[in-house]
């Protein structure tokens, strides 16, 4: 029997021929993520501890398995690569997801009565940690279905996911793209070097022409935040609609009809947005999504009958893209159940009913701000992740209250809060690798698998980091201000202390409801996300789009794929990795000062 | 039509627009009695009061103050022999029963804990619990009213939107610029097929970016036409397929980039079966 033809023929000087099986979901791959994807969780979860804010890992760890796995290793393949990013970003998922909710126990710790509440006891760690890895398989069990709907439907843009697919493939995308993508990278890093030096975040343009604070001109100086626009192109105008409607439209309304408590906090954008518009643009994201989910209800039906299909038809071959259904109703299934366990060992005063409520009304929270986060960060790259888990604590912190004590209600809302912020976090970022993959031919399921076998880690990871810092420098403390769990631990005593704008949420998510049954769409979700974000990023993000558009109507769409986006995708990346090593130098800087 | 979808569009905005100002309209201190909430609204932006100043003077703390105590308290925190803030939280701690910040003195060996502060936002906050329902900050006889405007306006919206399609679908020959692309997709990936064996990656990758990448956004982009022409299932079913070979195809480009040609060349077939597979579903249709 004579040898199978070879494929293909080499050109002298040109890419090598291999034979044998493509390498994708290697354990190579798995172990590159983990490495990579445990010194991003340290460092950002650091970072947030610090600074606040957290850093999508994506395409860090995309250009950093470029180095190891083809730079030292010799590897060549980018759905490898892809892989790689998968599991690493799965790993640093839990960063914010810990970061900005279990800190607040410390915090809290230090009020009069609450001392108990972060008594971290080697149960409760192994108890938490348990509770957060049951929260990311729960959120990847929701949101892989999802798939078909988000990205092969609706084709969402994912401009992350865009940036890391451009990284992925810029070794074979020919010299001019990588030319481009690393022209990107370096004007938007040398940019954002100089206003990190120089100490500018904004231009506050209507100062500058005499225009009223009440318009709120201010841009954000952010070349990733153009870069963002332009790769979310003219679908993403409905979320600078938001913005424009709340200080261009609503506001001068309210300069005539405003009460004389609106009136007095007009000149004041961002106590305006704090208490007008911030909560609602919360409950116009819920309204929001839940109208899209029944207004998409036949989409989602097609999407299921097409994964049971897909699992049919290609059963055991290559071509099988999906997980096994099976699997995923297994994995929300057992999640429920741990979870409902977990729930009820977390504090002593708990009864089962009450852990199964807050359970059970936390998993379906899950997959409502799944769907919600998913496709904020499809359309603008932007994550309300905070918004959705301030909701889930105010869930179950009126659920625990009734009957129990503060410190046990508080207690346990955390446990099962932190479960459902890490579930939301690895939602959105699932999506997202799914997008890259789409982008570079990956097998759905591998990294589906990829995803699941990176998310355990981070909890791990995150929760001994939290403590070890906490008994080294004290949370809270001037040394880790934790500034996001701050504000939750405030929202938390103030939920305690029956202070939440439920009216607002309310009404808020009465409009987003309107908007998406309005058949104009996905823009119930793209407005409510304007009202929700500083208008600052809002405006500047506008500016992306409509580059995108003016290039489009000029130069035609193939100018954006030739040049536009590894363009956009560097100045994402640019500003990212400037943004990341500030961060290590600052805390690199505090370590050094504290030691001194 | 084309004035009901107007009409329609008009309703839906005016009705969200007016019920987003009837959901701002008010703050929850917009509740509270006209003299209390004027004293609130006159105080300072860096107003800080001790937290237990209230329970040292009148044995109540704020929340739990009617109007007049409560603007007598006020008063007094406000009264010019108020310390500077950076001394204040020392000056407080002396402030029992009656205090008098400015003669109390510190005494170190005896001085407790510093009460916390209540900034402006805070005490608006203390005091609007003691309004017995907040619901009222949203004016909800804007809200309401307006909010079924905007329902009018989508009722409209959706009923006219399938006949809208349908006219759009109609002036632009229905699906056939869809057949059209996904036909010529597929004579190129069938030709790349073809070709494959004798070319070399560069090629390959070069020929899915100038000759296939093109028809795929093409089919993308009119995929709306889909709804219109099978319904919302019948739409994913089609755009499964199309997705399905599109992401093969770019597994094509990336096995043939980093050299694995035979895994392109099983990429392709797949690819294609899947096109063909969009192109029996896209012709159920006549």
């Amino acid at each position: 029997m004579s040898a199978p033809k070879p494929i293909g023929r080499e050109q002298p000087g040109g890419i090598r021929i291999k034979t044998g099986e493509y390498p994708e979901l290697t354990w190579t791959a798995i172990f590159v993520g983990w490495a990579i994807g445990t010194l991003l969780t340290i460092s950002v979860a650091y970072a947030a501890l610090i600074l606040g804010f957290s850093i999508e890992g994506s395409e860090l760890a995309a250009i950093l398995g470029w180095g190891v796995l083809r730079g030292l290793m010799g590897r060549t393949s980018i759905v490898e690569n892809n892989i790689n990013q998968t599991a690493a970003s799965a790993v640093n998922g839990a960063s914010a997801g810990i970061m900005f909710t279990v800190p607040a126990l410390f915090i809290l710790s230090r009020n009069v009565g609450m001392e108990s509440v972060a008594d971290f006891t080697p149960a409760y760690v192994a108890l938490l940690t348990l509770a957060s890895i049951t929260g990311c398989f729960l959120g990847l069990a929701f949101v892989i279905p999802l798939r078909k709907q988000m990205i092969d439907f609706d084709r969402l843009a994912y401009p992350g996911g865009m940036a890391v697919a451009t990284i992925l493939k810029s070794p074979g995308a020919g010299i001019q793209k990588a030319q481009l993508l690393f022209a990107g990278i370096l004007i938007s890093g040398a940019v954002k070097f100089f206003l990190l030096r120089s100490h500018l975040e904004e231009f506050d343009l209507g100062s500058a022409a005499g225009i009223p604070s009440m318009w709120n001109l201010v841009f954000y100086l952010s070349l990733m935040t153009v870069g963002v626009g332009y790769l979310s192109g003219r679908g993403g105008l409905w979320f600078g609609a938001g913005g424009f409607l709340c200080y261009f439209l609503i506001a001068p309304i309210l300069q005539y009809v405003g009460s004389p408590g609106v009136q007095e906090i007009l000149p004041t954008p961002g106590e305006m947005r704090k208490n007008l518009f911030l909560p609602s643009g919360i409950g116009m994201l819920i309204g929001a999504a839940l109208g899209g989910i029944i207004m998409a209800f036949p989409l989602i039906r097609s999407a299921f009958k097409s994964l049971r299909n897909s699992n049919q038809r290609f059963a055991g071959t290559q071509t099988n893209d999906e997980m096994p259904l099976w699997m995923l109703y297994a994995a929300v299934g057992l999640g429920s159940i741990a979870l409902i366990v977990l729930a009820y060992l977390s504090v002593d005063e708990m009864t089962l009913p009450r852990a199964a409520g807050m359970a059970l009304l936390g998993t379906l929270w899950i997959w409502v701000a799944g769907v919600i986060v998913s496709e904020c960060v499809g359309r603008t790259n932007w994550s309300p992740l905070s918004g959705m888990t301030l909701i889930a604590v105010t869930i179950l912190i009126l659920i625990a209250k009734a009957g129990m004590s503060a410190p046990a209600a508080i207690v346990s809302s955390i446990t099962v809060g932190a479960a459902i912020c890490l579930a939301i976090s690895q939602a959105s970022d699932m999506m997202l690798d799914l997008k890259s993959g789409y982008l570079t031919g990956a097998i759905p399921r591998r990294q589906q698998y990829a995803q699941y076998l990176g998310c355990w880690l981070g909890p791990l990871l995150v929760i001994m980091l939290m403590i070890a810092l906490n008994n080294q420098y004290e949370i809270g403390s001037k040394t880790l201000p934790a500034p996001q769990a701050t504000a939750l631990a405030t929202v938390m005593d103030g939920i305690l202390n029956d202070n939440v704008p439920v009216y607002r949420y309310a009404a808020g998510s009465g409009l987003g409801f309107l908007l998406a049954i309005s058949g104009l769409g996905g823009i119930g979700v793209l407005v409510a996300l304007g009202f929700y974000m500083p208008f600052h990023i809002v405006l500047t993000y506008t500016i992306g789009n409509l580059i995108r558009m003016g290039s489009d109507a000029v130069f035609g769409n193939s100018f954006a794929h030739r040049v536009g986006i590894p363009v956009a995708a560097g100045l994402m990346i640019g500003e990212a990795l400037v943004d990341v090593g500030n961060a290590l130098f600052r805390i690199g800087s505090q370590l050094f000062a504290g030691g001194a | 039509m084309f004035g009901l979808r107007v009409i329609g569009h008009s309703l839906l905005w005016i009705g969200f627009l007016s019920a987003s100002v009837g959901m701002v309209m008010q703050r929850e201190l917009d509740l509270l009695p006209v003299e209390e909430r004027t004293a609130l609204l006159e105080l300072p932006a860096d107003f800080a009061v001790s937290a237990d100043l209230a329970t040292q003077v009148t044995g109540k703390p704020w929340i739990e103050l009617d109007s007049e105590q409560f603007l007598a308290v006020l008063q007094q925190s406000l009264a010019p022999t108020t310390p500077a803030p950076a001394d204040e939280a020392a000056a407080n701690v002396q402030e029992a029963p009656q205090p008098n910040p400015t003669t109390d003195s510190v005494e170190p060996a005896t001085e407790p804990a510093a009460a916390p502060k209540l900034n402006k936002t805070s005490l608006i906050q203390q005091r609007t619990k003691r309004v017995a329902s907040l619901w009222p900050t949203v004016n909800w006889f804007v809200y309401g009213p307006a909010l079924v405007v905007g329902i009018v306006g989508v009722v409209l919206l959706r009923k006219t939107a399938q006949k809208s399609v349908d006219v759009e679908f109609a002036r632009t020959t229905g699906l056939d610029p869809l057949r059209q692309s996904l036909t010529q997709l597929i004579a190129e990936v069938q030709q790349l097929e073809g070709q494959m064996p004798g070319m070399t990656p560069e090629s390959v990758v070069a020929y899915i970016d100038e000759r296939c990448v093109e028809h795929c956004n093409s089919f993308a982009d009119q995929r709306e036409h889909l709804k219109s022409a099978f319904g919302l299932i019948g739409f994913g079913e089609v755009m499964s397929e199309f997705a399905s070979g599109e992401r093969f195809l770019n597994r094509v480009w990336s096995a043939a980039a980093d050299g694995y040609m035979e895994e392109a060349y099983r990429s392709v077939q797949t690819s294609l079966s899947f096109f063909q597979a969009a192109q029996r579903q896209l012709d159920r249709k006549p």
